[in-house]
């Protein structure tokens, strides 16, 4: 058996997902999990599946390859395929009870996100989604991050410090408040 | 994740339309503190609310911070004291006043409601000791706050004690001349008081309570507003009924965040969980007010026609809202009118267009009553004992909770103008009509008979 981590981007155009799925599948090919975003006009996607024995990775970066970033056009898609040896973490179940939102305002420079995303490095904090928009001139990011390992009095101090600084606001606040305001039944 | 929009409405709500906890208020039975003396009793209460207490502010503190939403006050509300100084002389009811208040500074909490009793039925011992002790009892203290239940639907409305209380408000206001009456800001008379209303002044541990509870109070006036205004600027155009579902649904949002917040901190102090108020409580910042709400929902003046419908439409759809949002709601639970505490409120009765009439219709529909109502100083007892009289009655003919916390300011005139501070804010004196024509009916006393609609059985 041969189980791999498959990643493409490509410009964003119908059936993707068809063509790779459907290639994945003519070579026998299982896939476990998948997950894909889109980015003005840009896709990506990344998935795990395990091919019977017989099956390669040349085999597979082949077929694969073939795969137009559009219809008709030259340029093919982005492709990474590797095979995974190590052990794949657990599926996430329930939510960790330390899950945090940390919303993050400033004025769009060069520069904003990798401050912000430095500091998480340094306080332990694992990002588990992040999304960025534009708001009345703004810059907005959002990132949902694992606090469990990480002291929360020094995280806010050093955001309180780093925004007095580097010129942004920000506020970090528990999921609950997030999921209570607009789920029902959370 | 929830949708970005979705925590970015969140955040706006809290950072900038003002959506806060109003009040963590904890509930403490003081029934077992009952001593061989006023002083021992006094003791043991004392020592009570510092051993359930003692974290409330910390924990506040950390539950604020853990979601980002800052709570106002923290506050304690105990057993109504003539229940536990029944016998005791005013000066010792003093006494226990003074207890209540120093563990209240010890703890850090800002006010403690429960200098109360309950006069629904006829006067006490117990009951004329208390009375006789509040202008002591309120002028010489910081936190405590003071109320009585002076009638129930289910008892009708003690008069004689109506008349008392009356007299005792006046006297009240008269010590604390220096701060414009300010003791009488700390009481209120109620008809169907809620024994577990977490805010201020009425907030009382009733006797059928557990021995602690957590209860909280939302507010969000503010965030209100803004979805109204947001839902008058989209398309089509909203007819009463869609600024009904408006208001219903960011009520829900509002009681939520509450509900979180109770939760936890009650988990975190090891106490169940009591209820959330879900009422619209304003304070006198800008952008915090009941009063912009009324007049966004389509009158230019707080009073014209059209402002008691308004309070109707909006006190229900508040408690729609609020009630899917918890599993618990309680204590009061719809629209405050507190004219000093509300600035488009008091700016309407600045300007004669909020009149104590227009008033006293509006809170037949909304929550709590005519509530920090600042009078003129030489407003007569007996005009005074009708006010309460007229306001108690529409809770005990409507089977509902009406109160009156009016503060006769001592030395001055209708017109004329009064600051308390903080969030007991300031107002004109708001003009009284017909002074010294009540006498009469303020010298009957007795009881008004609880109404037909009581026997329910």
């Amino acid at each position: 058996m041969l189980t791999t981590v498959i990643s493409v981007m490509s410009r964003d155009r119908v059936g993707i997902v068809a063509d790779v799925s459907a290639r994945i599948a003519g070579l026998g090919g299982d896939i476990a999990d998948l997950s894909q975003t889109t980015l003005r006009g840009f896709f990506t996607l990344i998935l795990l599946a395990t091919f019977p024995d017989g099956v390669s990775l040349e085999q597979l970066r082949g077929e694969l390859g073939q795969i137009r970033d559009e219809p008709g056009a030259d340029r093919k898609l982005e492709l990474i395929v590797r095979e995974v040896t190590e052990q794949l973490d657990p599926e996430p179940d329930a939510p960790s009870d330390e899950e945090y939102v940390l919303a993050v305002r400033g004025p769009d420079r060069i520069g904003l996100l990798a401050d912000v995303t430095r500091i998480c490095k340094e306080h332990q904090l694992n990002i588990l989604d992040l999304s960025t928009r534009k708001s009345d001139g703004q810059y907005v990011t959002l990132l949902h991050v694992d606090a469990h390992r990480a002291p929360l009095d020094r995280l806010r101090e050093t955001l309180v410090s780093a925004s007095t600084v580097r010129g942004f606001a920000f506020t970090l606040q528990h999921n609950d408040v997030f999921r209570a305001t607009h789920e029902i039944g959370a | 994740m929830v949708r970005s929009d979705q925590i970015l409405s969140t955040v706006a709500m809290i950072q900038e339309e003002k959506l806060d906890v109003r009040a963590v208020t904890l509930g403490i039975s003081l029934l077992e503190c009952r001593g061989a003396s006023p002083r021992a009793t006094a003791d043991a209460v004392r020592a009570r609310l510092e051993q359930v207490a003692g974290r409330l502010v910390e924990v506040c503190d950390a539950a604020s911070e853990r979601f980002g939403v800052p709570i106002t006050n923290t506050r304690l509300a105990v057993t109504p004291v003539a229940h536990i100084a029944a016998g005791f002389s005013a000066d010792d009811f003093v006494l226990l006043a003074h207890a209540l208040d120093d563990a209240a500074g010890a703890l850090g909490v800002d006010l403690l409601g429960g200098y109360s009793a309950n006069l629904e039925n006829g006067m006490s011992r117990a009951g004329d000791a208390w009375i006789e002790s509040l202008p002591e009892a309120l002028s010489s203290t910081q936190r405590v706050c003071a109320s009585a239940q002076v009638g129930t639907t289910r008892h009708g409305l003690n008069m004689d004690a109506v008349v008392r209380i009356a007299e005792a408000i006046v006297r009240t206001a008269e010590r604390t001349a220096d701060t414009g009456g300010f003791a009488a800001a700390k009481f209120v008379v109620f008809m169907n008081q809620p024994d577990d209303n977490p805010f201020m002044a009425g907030a009382i541990h009733g006797v059928g309570q557990p021995d602690a509870v957590v209860n909280i109070g939302v507010s969000g006036p503010g965030v209100i507003a803004r979805a109204i205004e947001r839902r008058l600027a989209a398309s089509p155009v909203p007819r009463l009924q869609d600024l009904a579902e408006e208001i219903k649904r960011t009520s829900f949002r509002v009681t939520r965040t509450g509900e979180l917040i109770g939760r936890f901190v009650a988990e975190q102090l090891e106490l169940p969980f009591g209820n959330v108020d879900l009422s619209l409580a304003p304070t006198p910042d800008v952008g915090d007010s009941v009063g912009e709400i009324i007049r966004l929902l389509g009158v230019d003046a707080i009073g014209a026609p059209g402002s008691t419908a308004i309070v109707a439409m909006l006190n229900d759809a508040v408690k729609k809202g609020g009630a899917f949002a918890s599993s618990s709601v309680g204590g009061l639970s719809g629209a405050f009118l507190p004219v000093c505490e509300d600035q488009e409120l008091a700016r309407a009765a600045a300007d004669g267009s909020l009149t104590l009439e227009k008033l006293e219709a509006m809170t037949a529909v909304c929550s709590v009553g005519l509530d920090m109502i600042a009078i003129p100083g030489d407003t007569d007892a007996a005009t005074l004992t009708g006010i309460i009289a007229d306001e108690l009655a529409i809770g005990l003919i409507n089977n509902k909770t009406t109160a009156v916390r009016a503060i006769p300011v001592p030395g001055k005139a209708a017109g004329d103008y009064v600051a308390f501070g903080g969030l007991f804010g300031e107002s004109v004196i708001m003009p009284v009509r017909n002074t010294g024509k009540s006498s009469r009916f303020a010298a009957f006393g007795g009881k008004i008979p609880a109404p037909l609609h009581s026997l329910r059985n």
